[in-house]
């Protein structure tokens, strides 16, 4: 297996995807995910963003048939990342510094 | 044990004494084992030139003393950080350190291991402490050191620097390396990168084969620059030659090959015990499973017709029971005690037979949408759900639309009003727009009502596949309507959906009921009380009619509802509704205000039109014996259910005309209604239609506010279109052999109008894109 290209081949085909889908699809921890992702940001191809998205316990909350209450609680702010390179751009972007993580024990869970 | 240094010196002292150098992740607990190391007289000292505080401390092993360092924490040789981090790199590389101790979170493993590999690169002699081995055993994991002292080449100490644990074996085995220098064994990057690392060291002039070959790393990770022109040149070809080869950066493939070194080897230092071992190996078996990319949305399709037809099935065993025993209390029981209290009949009729009668029938429909709704929780609560949303994500986007427009989908079987307004969470204006003209094609609860009241007059042995059929043909709808207009009027590309996955987790018993109940309460008080008025009201309506002689009192079959319903039934034929079905068609022109009235409609007419005399059933009614024959309804539909286990698909009624006439079979006055004034097909083409038109005016609202009036409009005369369009097809071609010229008349009129509304949607694109408008939504109140 190769991780680090998994991750940012996985990241090219969905455009943007949160660590934790990454992490369930590619089978690895979230902490090694979010590492990864950072060297692809230093590396210009990734880009790190907080997207509106949907709480993974809120998808069907609904189901009342009245319910107007739970609409404005299924948009929270995530952490993203959004593929934002093409592969000759990366080639020609060699790291100066290669990793900066941002949370040292973030999110380790598997 | 140690001596203290309260002045500020440099590292670099005149005594002759080792250097430990303790390097790690932040937060790994270096300090923790510097003060466990050097006690309470640690040094802090400003370094000359550098502004970050740095600790040293001595520590006696053995017969002699060693200095500690305590560095900033580091992730990476490489790179990164601020200034600390660069000193304590620098030290690391380029300081006198004659031992170094990696510390390592054991609970964070292959993480930490990342910064290992470099440690290992440098050829310096160096030992691994694994620290908060109690973290990771509360986590489940087996922490088996000798595996990675064996991986590594390394000796490992696994401690508990918090609280001492360890600290005996960790002095012992500093003081053996000390003395005997362990250097491990660093990553090996597969021939083509070795073959560049040797060429690179090859053109290096002097040191040691280990200093050569970290150097040839960093150089063909772009850190440093080569000074020696021959070494530049070397750099240069081995670069050119693996780009040419393999396509990847040799900066990206070491990394790479680091973070694989790193996952294998805590892969074989940890392993999964217990019930948490369980736990992740259940998480792994069922994440490759639900989010394939193939078996994705066939499980998750599988899943929700599972969950219509056992609680269909399910739903069966009780509903009769629900059915009659409500029957008698609110119908017969209700009416009996306010006749014998000498109300007038008109009074106890409307009472008794239309709130009491529209009460009966939403109760009967309990069981199987109580099923539904405590599955849905189910699933909700286990963290399917969320998966399912990603795994069909793939599939939204192959069709053109946003990721996350799955999300206010899901939300669309509650109700279409707060999935419409749920679309907000798309920020893309196109997408969102895409995503709020699906909603009206989602079968929403008060739908429910109609399909189970269909399914069990015309599908009783296999209404779930039924009900499962029509919420598949709205999911379609929705997703052919997005993908057209995405290829047609509103061209363009779709973003992708991002989530935070929740952990599987084993559903509460608790919360799945209590969720279930407070659903099933809104639904049974909002769509009880609409059927309960609207019975009432469909008590009097009828009672009134336009006759020569103006506005009188006439019997049902005269009155304005069934003369206005009349005029419309010709719209209605084609579909399959005949001239005399006219409750049908009011049913159909009361639920574009609410769908719940619809049941209600039908039921107030039908029991108008039936009862002969409608206080019979009130004057002398056997309460105990109905009941007694509801409760007797309970173990002949459980062995019907356990029977019909074998046949989930419901095949076994089709085998013969009198199965199907079984299986059609109603008790009640409405549902015999229903049954006599439809066909099986006729019956199904009016609940597609009923699934695809106006879905309600709430939404119609809400539509307008969150999309503008043109596009709410465009919605509206769409839906009713593709319903009526729909519905027709599949009517005439159920009965294509009796009529098949006006039948291939009728289909060849809805597929020539699709094809022009087709080529307008995409005339209506070019425009737009020729001379875009200010913004998608006119007259939204967004």
């Amino acid at each position: 297996m190769n991780p680090l290209f998994a991750v940012r081949e996985l990241l090219r085909k969905r455009e943007m995807a949160t660590a934790s889908q990454m992490a369930a699809e590619l089978h690895l921890s979230i902490g090694l995910i979010e590492d990864m992702l950072a060297y692809w940001q230093h590396r210009g191809v990734v880009k790190q963003i907080f997207a509106a998205a949907a709480r993974g316990d809120c998808a069907s909350a609904c189901d009342t048939g009245s319910c107007h209450r739970c609409a404005p609680a299924t948009a929270a702010s995530v952490q993203a990342y959004r593929w934002c390179g093409h592969p000759e751009s990366a080639a020609a972007t060699p790291p100066t510094h290669v990793l900066h993580f941002r949370h040292p024990r973030h999110g380790v869970t598997r | 044990m140690s001596a203290c240094h309260t002045e500020h010196r440099k590292i670099q002292s005149a005594e002759n004494i080792p250097v430990i150098a303790l390097a790690g992740n932040p937060n790994c607990g270096k300090t923790t084992l510097f003060n466990l190391l050097t006690g309470a007289h640690q040094h802090v000292g400003n370094w000359p030139g550098v502004t970050v505080e740095q600790r040293s401390g001595t520590t006696q092993l053995r017969a002699r003393k060693a200095s500690v360092m305590d560095l900033p924490g580091i992730y990476s040789l490489l790179g990164g950080g601020g200034e600390d981090q660069t000193v304590a790199r620098d030290f690391l590389l380029n300081g006198r350190v004659d031992l170094i101790v990696n510390i390592v979170d054991a609970s964070n493993l292959e993480r930490h291991l990342v910064l290992t590999a470099e440690l290992l690169e440098t050829g310096r002699p160096m030992i691994l402490v694994l620290n908060m081995v109690d973290e990771a055993e509360a986590r489940g994991l087996d922490v088996l050191t000798t595996a990675l002292s064996h991986s590594l080449g390394l000796p490992v100490v696994p401690m508990v620097a918090r609280t001492g644990k360890g600290r005996r074996d960790l002095l012992e085995t500093l003081a053996q390396a000390l003395e005997t220098p362990p250097r491990g064994t660093p990553p090996t990057y597969g021939p083509l990168l070795e073959c560049a690392l040797d060429a690179l060291a090859a053109s290096m002039p002097g040191g040691s084969p280990g200093y050569r070959r970290c150097a040839a790393l960093r150089l063909l990770e772009g850190h440093v620059d080569p000074a020696d022109a021959a070494i530049k040149q070397v750099l240069h070809q081995v670069t050119t030659d693996m780009e040419r080869h393999g396509g990847e950066m040799p900066a990206d493939l070491i990394m790479d090959r680091r973070f694989d070194w790193a996952r294998e080897g805590a892969a074989s230092a940890l392993r999964h015990n217990g019930r948490a071992g369980m736990r992740q190996r259940i998480t792994d078996l069922l994440d490759h499973v639900v989010l394939n990319d193939w078996l994705g949305v066939p499980v998750f399709l599988l899943t929700l017709y599972l969950i219509f037809v056992v609680s269909f099935s399910g739903g069966n065993i009780f509903l009769d029971f629900f059915d009659q025993a409500s029957a008698a209390l609110l119908i017969h029981g209700v009416g009996h005690v306010l006749l014998e209290a000498g109300l007038p009949p008109w009074l106890v009729s409307m009472v008794a037979g239309g709130a009491g009668g529209g009460l009966n029938l939403v109760i009967s429909f309990i069981p199987p949408i109580g099923l539904t709704f405590l599955f849905l929780a189910l699933l909700d609560d286990s963290g399917y759900m969320a998966r399912a949303a990603y795994a069909m994500d793939r599939l939204m986007r192959r069709l053109g639309l946003p990721g996350n427009a799955l999300v206010p989908m899901i939300i669309g079987f509650g109700c279409n009003v707060p999935a419409i307004m749920g679309s907000r969470i798309i920020e893309d204006p196109r997408g969102r727009l895409l995503t709020v003209l699906m909603q009206p094609f989602m079968s929403c609860s008060a739908r429910l009502t109609i399909y189970m009241a269909f399914a069990v007059v015309f599908f009783r042995s296999n209404g779930g596949q039924v009900v499962f059929a029509l919420y598949v043909l709205g999911i379609i709808v929705a997703l052919l309507t997005a993908w057209l207009l995405g290829k047609t009027a509103l061209p363009g590309e779709a973003l992708p959906f991002v989530m935070e996955l929740p952990p599987y987790r084993l559903p509460s018993v608790r919360s799945v009921l209590l969720q279930s109940w407070q659903r099933l309460k809104v639904f049974l008080f909002r769509v009880g009380r609409v059927i309960a008025a609207i019975g009432v009201v469909l008590f009097i309506l009828p009672g009134v009619g336009w006759t020569d002689h103006g506005l009188q009192n006439t019997d049902i079959n005269h009155s304005l509802l069934a003369q206005g319903s009349r005029a419309l039934v010709p719209i209605f034929e084609p579909m399959g509704i005949r001239a005399d079905n006219w409750p049908a068609v009011s049913g159909l022109i009361a639920g574009a205000a609410a769908k719940e009235i619809v049941i209600g409609t039908l039921n107030g007419i039908y029991q108008r039109q039936n009862a002969a005399d409608l206080m019979a059933n009130y004057r002398d009614p056997d309460i105990a014996g109905q009941l007694w024959s509801a409760v007797n309804t309970i173990p002949a539909n459980a062995l019907t259910f356990v029977t019909t286990l074998n046949d989930p698909l419901g095949l076994s009624a089709m085998g013969s005309v009198s199965a199907i006439e079984q299986s059609s079979g109603a008790e009640r006055a409405t549902l015999r209604a229903i049954a006599s004034g439809f066909t099986t097909l006729s019956a199904f083409a009016y609940l597609v239609f009923v699934l695809l038109y106006v879905p309600c005016a709430s939404t119609m609202g809400a539509l307008r506010r969150e999309v503008g009036w043109g596009w709410m409009g465009f919605s509206l005369c769409y839906g009713v279109c593709l319903a009526w369009g729909a519905s027709t097809v599949i009517y005439q071609t159920g009965t294509f052999v009796e009529h098949p010229a006006s039948s291939a008349a009728c289909i060849a009129g809805v597929l020539v109008a699709f094809a022009a509304l087709v080529l307008g949607l995409r005339i209506h694109g070019r425009r737009r894109a020729r001379s875009p408008e200010p913004g998608l939504f006119r007259g939204a109140a967004i």
